[in-house]
């Protein structure tokens, strides 16, 4: 009767430690698989947070040697690995390009001299304008437009100092005042003034000494205002006028602005 | 005769034993395997779907360049201008089927059966469509694995 109990027990018992044997490997695994699934959600959510700190900002652009010439500044806290370029020129008809680049800026770091040493060479034409965008390994983009102020009429103003003057000659100043008022991320590049001949009633006339002060603005970001300013002499006797207009080098024809100057 | 009785009941006992043993063997054997192929389909489930998803969730596709063309495709003649270039690339750690191409819902479909991306490659796809300056073209991808990237871009 002992060895009977015992031995129910010992079947039992091995029946026991089976079920117990596959439950515990169950958990296990399927522990196994959560964690797993954890760390590949945890890894993603990680992804996607960095791929939110990823921000670089434009710096500057110019075409240097017929080539393109652009400088970003890392403005996150992550490395960034700009791995390619794409490049649009918007003037011509459906030409566009893709570039490696494969450069890291750290972060707080410009990298500088985009474009000048790519396989193959990318030439660039000031007077065409191109669609660049700088891509990263995390899948972001820096996209831009760079151009010749020919692309859309741009906002500008003359202003000359005396307006009147009542004397027959006089030193004039011109300032004349051209705003990027494209849309964000549009640059303009070589923006060059040119001052009309004045057009006099009378015997008057209105002559540039010195300028323009600067000779050209080599970029000019979207919402910033170029201003190019000349010194000049006229002269004239009473009721004389002068009309003078400033407009861009490769700009709109209609796209200028104009002032009159006269004597009391 | 009283040993020939103390002999038999103990035989019933011994065989009633041993039938006892060999109905809680097999009923405990046949429990304890049933149990173990529901374990295994359902670790076999877990291990399915998890896979799935996590494949699902590293899957990490860029549309990196949409350009519109209107003369001259990359000179692709079979196409009949104007036309929109998409270029795809796989940003992830695995290799991802690119199944469907969508613009703007229903006007441009294009499916593929074998488009396949490798991690750090890319895929050109180019399709004809009227498109309109200024007008927004939602771009949908589909994978195989039901992974869907969606991305809206304006004509120049």
């Amino acid at each position: 009767m002992r060895s009977r109990r015992g031995l129910s027990t010992v079947v039992g018992m091995v029946f026991a430690l089976i079920a117990l044997a596959t439950s515990i490997g169950y958990i296990t695994y399927s522990m196994n698989t959560l964690d797993q699934y954890n760390k590949s959600v945890i890894a993603k959510n990680q992804q996607t947070i960095d791929n939110g700190k990823e921000t670089m900002q434009l710096y500057s652009v110019t075409i240097t040697n017929n080539k393109f010439n652009i400088a970003v500044t890392n403005t996150g806290y992550l490395p960034i690995n700009i791995t390619r370029m794409w490049i649009q020129n918007t003037t011509a008809t459906d030409w566009t390009n893709y570039y490696s680049i494969n450069k890291l800026v750290a972060p707080g770091a410009n990298l500088i001299n985009i474009g000048q040493i790519t396989s193959p060479a990318v030439y660039a034409n000031p007077a065409y304008g191109y669609n660049i965008k700088l891509i990263t390994s995390r899948g972001n983009s820096l996209q831009f437009n760079m151009g010749s102020p020919g692309t859309k009429p741009l906002f500008m103003q003359l202003a000359i100092s005396p307006l009147q003057t009542n004397f027959a000659s006089v030193n004039e100043t011109l300032l004349y005042q051209v705003t990027n008022n494209l849309t964000s991320n549009n640059l303009l590049t070589n923006i060059k003034p040119i001052l009309s001949s004045a057009i006099c009633t009378g015997g008057a006339t209105l002559t540039p000494t010195i300028g323009p002060l600067p000779a050209q603005y080599p970029t000019l970001p979207s919402g910033s205002t170029a201003i190019f300013k000349w010194y000049l002499t006229f002269s004239g006797s009473t009721t004389n006028k002068c009309y003078i207009t400033a407009s861009l080098q490769n700009g709109i024809a209609s796209n200028f602005a104009y002032e009159t100057v006269w004597v009391k | 005769m009283k040993r020939m009785i103390q002999t038999q009941r103990g035989l019933s006992t011994v065989v009633a034993t041993a039938l006892m043993l060999s109905a809680v063997a097999v009923l405990g054997t046949t429990l304890v395997l049933w149990s173990n192929s529901n374990l295994r389909s359902y670790e076999t489930s877990l291990s399915t779907t998890s896979s799935s998803n996590i494949n699902r969730f590293n899957e990490f596709l860029v549309v990196e360049n949409v350009f519109f063309c209107t003369t001259n495709c990359h000179g692709n003649v079979a196409l009949n201008p104007p036309g929109i270039n998409i270029t795809l690339a796989n940003y992830g750690n695995i290799g991802l089927n690119v199944t469907q191409i969508k613009v703007n819902d229903t006007r441009l479909v294009k499916t593929f059966t074998n488009a396949p991306l490798l991690p750090g490659k890319e895929f050109f796809w180019e399709g004809h469509l009227n498109w309109k300056s200024g007008k927004l073209q939602n771009i949908t991808i589909t994978t195989g694995r039901g992974s869907i990237f969606m991305v809206g871009v304006t004509g120049p």
